[in-house]
């Protein structure tokens, strides 16, 4: 079982994937709704994995889900974070996973493909 | 020397025969020495060699040409060096690479020849073994090619790549230049995904680089999709594969369907076609000689509207492109030719299919109706040639296209029968219907289902309005009762007021029955204005109650009239007096009929939506159209957002309650119960986020800068009062499992 820590900006993105990690038998520990709350819940909760939106209002600098990736990979160089995102935004992925990004699920969300990228990342 | 005195000469020879193909013949070519590794080699042993002609080992598959060469060179005294194949004496073969050097005795005179020969089969197997492994994959339909870090690709692709993507030789050159040679774009992301996934060890972030690469492209007339697998040696594999004629055949079905699109719209618009094609020919035959461009570009986009709404394809695609040139390039010839061919490959589909009587002129018009033609074609002529007064003769043209319109005057003046009729039926007594108003003010067809629906409201002013000719005296009114429609034309909307001095409207007994129809609650009603309840009587409950009731009664048919009028966009008002008179005002958006971008734009959108549902909810959309922004469905799950920029676009949409479930059981994976409501609320926002996410690149130039607010939700009747006075189009998405609609307004 994994503490979860989910940022998401949409609430309905926040619920699903709460409930589906549940399903799969982790906790949620915290639900964020933007990059620069993230950083900071970050060395609260410690979570074992964090679910990152891609595309975030800008708080504090921080402009989207890369940058509070990129931060909270400094905070923690073992942090698993995996990047949530839409058609289109390959290019903004690669990035991600260039700065230690450990996957991401295309929209819309399942539970097989969250399922199947636990697995991968050895969290299931 | 001393060191190789101590060896015995023949021990050297015998260490040079085990190891050295070698052999010797007389000038004749016959043999007269062989070493021990030539007859390992060849098979023969030395007595079957020695005294034959060298042929013996000569291969059929080795050209004479290659051994007339070998002669030519070794008898004119110097050294051939060649690749031989020769045969072995069980039938096999062997390659040698052979030096062959003439032999002189000490006059100089030739005596023979020496050969030696280094053994290369298995170089040349593994050669041969290359070449038929290529020659297996340029037999592949498929383009395949490898290429490493240094992002150059390598020799052994396929001949099909060459073909794909428009090459002559790919061989070393830089992939992703080859593969995306007309998008930076896609050249930087691929670029940055490769670097970084050859920069990882890690298998598994390499995976995740290799997902996240470009997949389609086109170059060219091809379009082909891509796939990546990572080789052993971290190398690339890229299997490139040609989809254009899938595509091809994709867009031919699409096409038919046009098609018949098309020739449905042409039947039902006919007399629009003929005159658009008229009108459209002209156009054509003086395109060369127009020098102003800015006029052109005007009659091009006009021509495109029309085109599009007459559903005539090929000439709307064609005027498109020729528009899109026009942006880059001045005026050219070919243009015209581009335009032309188009136009005649429609003016062909229309004839052969509905035959060639289709465009020449109805037989039941009137003969005025050509002469009329021949006016406009004069006016066309006079603006295309000449240089004054363009815009008095543009003005003019469009007035004269509007004398085939119907005057609104006699429009209405028909009613006058009606209103005979039925105040015979009714034994009330009115005076013959007074029109006042414009007659040049003419309609095209989109404002007749408005006029035909005014019939509820003379009907209603006679039945319900004017009084009994006794009870009129005892009101000190005349007699005769009067019904006066006035119109006239203000800031581009027609104002049309159709007034009685009838008894008018108890307010009262509106709002009594309201209350009894359960349209409202007392409380709400005490915050209405008389004007809000007035407008009670255009409900649909007034509107079909059957029961006469007298109050009720008034109603009757208003809501259609309610309807069409909110189909133009046009707004009804009350004045009521009572027992002096009603009057109803309607006031109208004036237009002719243009393609408007919005419609443009949400074209876009309904096939963005169609994609997004077929492709991440696995929901097949039955039919796609385009219904009037009153019929947009506003009873169900809706969600709105508001674009703002170079417009300000209020974008709303609307889900039956079954298709927003099947959405919510993809996206939320189907268990949830709790708070759904609430959930699907937050869906549906998600929704209209994705589809303008999604669609907004396919926006028209107009729209290019828009920001977007979040989404919020409207009360239904705060949409009727955006929709009026705004251009707006709305659309209907069908699938199995409900309607997902949309509507876009302009501010």
């Amino acid at each position: 079982m994994a503490k979860v820590m989910i940022v998401d900006d949409a609430k309905i993105i926040r619920i699903t994937i709460k409930k589906q990690l549940e399903q799969l038998g982790h906790e949620v520990v915290a639900s964020i709704e933007n990059g620069y709350e993230a950083i900071l819940e970050y060395e609260k909760c410690k979570p074992d994995l964090v679910t990152m939106d891609i595309t975030m209002p800008v708080v504090n600098d921080i402009k989207n889900g890369i940058d509070a990736l990129t931060q909270i990979m400094k905070i923690d160089p073992e942090a698993k974070v995996i990047m949530i995102t839409s058609h289109g935004e390959q290019r903004l992925v690669m990035e991600a996973i260039s700065k230690g990004s450990k996957g991401y699920i295309l929209k819309p969300i399942t539970k097989d493909k969250l399922e199947n990228l636990l697995l991968k990342i050895g969290l299931l | 020397m001393n060191y190789l005195k101590t060896f015995d000469i023949a021990y050297l020879l015998e260490l040079y025969g085990e190891n050295v193909i070698a052999s010797m013949t007389d000038s004749k070519g016959t043999i007269r020495f062989v070493s021990t590794a030539y007859e390992r080699i060849s098979g023969y042993s030395k007595a079957e060699l020695l005294g034959k002609k060298h042929n013996i080992v000569r291969h059929p598959d080795m050209p004479s040409s290659l051994f007339k060469d070998l002669w030519q060179t070794i008898k004119s005294g110097k050294v051939w060096r060649g690749e031989v194949k020769n045969l072995k004496k069980n039938g096999g073969f062997y390659w040698v690479k052979a030096t062959v050097t003439p032999q002189f005795d000490e006059d100089k005179n030739l005596i023979g020849y020496a050969s030696i020969r280094e053994d290369i089969t298995d170089k040349k197997e593994a050669i041969s073994l290359h070449t038929q492994i290529q020659n297996m994959i340029n037999t592949i339909e498929d383009g395949f090619l490898i290429f490493d870090k240094s992002m150059k690709i390598k020799d052994g692709y396929s001949k099909k790549c060459l073909e794909i993507l428009g090459q002559k030789d790919i061989t070393y050159k830089n992939i992703s230049q080859i593969m995306f040679a007309n998008n930076e774009e896609l050249q930087e992301t691929f670029n940055f995904g490769t670097n970084e996934l050859f920069k990882t060890n890690d298998r598994y972030t390499k995976e995740l680089y290799l997902s996240l690469l470009p997949t389609k492209h086109c170059i060219k007339d091809k379009i082909f999709t891509i796939d990546y697998k990572l080789l052993e040696n971290d190398e690339l594999l890229v299997l490139i594969r040609d989809i254009t004629k899938e595509k091809k055949l994709e867009k031919k079905i699409q096409d038919e369907q046009k098609m018949q699109k098309m020739l449905l719209s042409l039947i039902t618009h006919k007399h629009e076609t003929i005159e658009l094609i008229k009108s459209y020919r002209l156009f054509l035959k003086n395109f060369n000689t127009k020098n102003d461009n800015k006029k052109l570009k005007i009659d091009l986009h006009t021509f495109k509207g029309l085109f599009t709404q007459l559903e005539i394809i090929h000439t709307k695609n064609a005027i498109h492109l020729v528009e899109e040139k026009l942006k880059i390039n001045p005026l050219e010839l070919y243009l015209e030719t581009i335009l032309t061919e188009a136009f005649e490959k429609d003016l062909k589909i229309i004839l052969n299919i509905l035959g060639e009587d289709f465009l020449s002129l109805d037989k039941f018009v009137k003969v005025d109706f050509e002469q009329f033609d021949i006016l406009q074609n004069k006016v066309e002529n006079l603006i295309f040639n000449s240089t004054e007064h363009k815009e008095e003769l543009t003005q003019l043209r469009d007035e004269i296209s509007r004398l085939k319109d119907t005057s609104l005057y006699d429009m209405l003046s028909i009613y006058s029968i009606t209103i005979q009729n039925l105040s015979k039926d009714t034994e009330k007594k009115v005076n013959p219907l007074k029109i006042i108003g414009d007659k040049k003010i003419l309609l095209d067809e989109t404002y007749k289902g408005f006029i035909n629906s005014l019939i509820h409201i003379f009907r209603n002013s006679i039945v319900h309005g004017i009084e009994m000719p006794e009870t009129r005296i005892e009101n000190h009114k005349k007699e005769n009762g009067t019904i006066l429609t006035n119109f006239k034309l203000v800031d581009n909307n027609i104002v049309l007021e159709i007034s009685d001095d009838g008894k008018g409207i108890d307010i009262n007994s509106i709002k009594r029955k309201a209350l009894e129809l359960e349209l409202t609650t007392e409380e709400k009603l005490n915050t209405f204005s008389t004007q809000e309840i007035l407008q009670f009587i255009f409900s649909d409950e007034f509107s079909t109650i059957k029961k006469v009731d007298e109050i009720a009664g008034r109603g009757v048919g208003l809501a259609s009239v309610k309807y069409e009028v909110l189909k133009l966009n046009g707004t009804i008002e009350i004045v009521n007096k009572p027992n002096i008179g009603l009057s109803f005002i309607f006031t109208i958006p004036y237009h002719k009929i243009y393609t408007k971008e919005i419609d443009v734009l949400a074209t876009a959108i309904a096939k963005t939506i169609e994609k997004f549902l077929t492709d991440d909810i696995s929901i097949k959309s039955n039919q796609i159209q385009s219904i009037p922004t009153i019929d947009f469905n506003s009873s169900n799950y809706i969600s709105m957002i508001n674009l703002t920029g170079t417009s300000n676009l209020f974008f709303m949409i609307s889900l039956e309650e079954s298709v927003l479930n099947k959405i919510y059981d993809v996206f939320t994976g189907g268990d949830m119960s709790d708070n759904e409501l609430e959930m699907k609320k937050t869906l549906i926002d998600e929704i209209i986020n994705i589809v303008i996410g999604l669609s907004i690149q396919h926006f028209p130039s107009k729209y290019n800068e828009l920001t977007l607010s979040t989404p919020f939700i409207l009360e239904a009747d705060i949409i009727e009062t955006f929709i009026k006075n705004n251009q707006s189009s709305s659309f209907q998405i069908q699938t199995n499992y409900g309607d997902f609609e949309f509507l876009i307004i302009e501010i």
